[in-house]
């Protein structure tokens, strides 16, 4: 359980339920993966979140995605951050 | 961390635009989700641009001038740098967001780095007194602080 409570995927009503939907049906999954519910109590902002590592991350750009997803595991490496 | 080690292994796979042989991916994955750059079988290539991501997540305002020239030196065009930059930005700020919330790890794959353990448990508990991330970063020290 997270310390800072989020709004779950069964509770979500609204912009959070909307985006939600878009998330799961844009993936193809039946959740929404527990970084992206860290921002669910601004779902207006939760949609420029997904965008913005949509466009830059999760993508090749000048970076391969491959190089990308290196730097990411080395980050959260030096970072101690497990997720 | 793990999500991304995951996406490594599962989903990316280290491709030819990285020059890592398949044989050598999961030393390389597993390496860099210890923060162990220095064990990580790497291109000279890869390993100066990985050096810069380091400096920036551990102390930004180190970064000079001759960091970057090295990267060009190695042939990262100024986009690359750039984009480089950004990405390691952006999970600096998905690391602290993850961290306050007190997210873990979604059980993907690979070992559990020491300091995982390590990080929970206090001086009187065998922990250490100080956080191994702070011994890391003064072991790392380029240049003395002014």
């Amino acid at each position: 359980m997270p310390r800072i409570r989020w709004i779950e995927e069964d509770e979500a009503t609204g912009e959070a339920a909307a985006v939600y939907v878009e998330d799961m049906t844009a993936n193809r999954r039946a959740f929404v993966p527990e970084i992206l519910k860290c921002f669910s109590h601004r779902p207006d902002f939760l949609r420029q979140v997904i965008a913005f590592s949509d466009t830059l991350h999760f993508c090749d750009g000048h970076l391969s995605r491959a190089v990308k997803e290196m730097i990411a595991t080395y980050v959260s490496g030096l970072n101690r951050c497990p997720y | 961390m793990d999500t991304h080690g995951f996406f490594l292994r599962s989903q990316i796979q280290l491709d030819e635009s990285t020059g890592i042989p398949p044989e050598e991916a999961e030393p390389v994955v597993q390496a860099l989700a210890r923060g162990d750059l220095h064990a990580a079988p790497v291109p000279d290539r890869l390993r100066a641009l990985l050096r810069v991501v380091e400096t920036i997540t551990r102390c930004a305002y180190r970064t000079s001038d001759e960091d970057i020239q090295v990267l060009r030196d190695h042939g990262w065009t100024e986009p690359q740098i750039a984009e480089m930059v950004y990405d390691t930005a952006m999970f600096a700020f998905f690391n602290r967001v993850a961290d306050a919330f007190g997210i873990d790890s979604e059980g993907y794959g690979g070992p559990r780095p020491a300091w995982d353990a390590e990080k929970t448990r206090t001086p009187e508990d065998g922990g250490p007194e100080t956080p191994a991330r702070e011994v890391n970063e003064n072991a790392n020290q380029k240049r003395p602080s002014s």
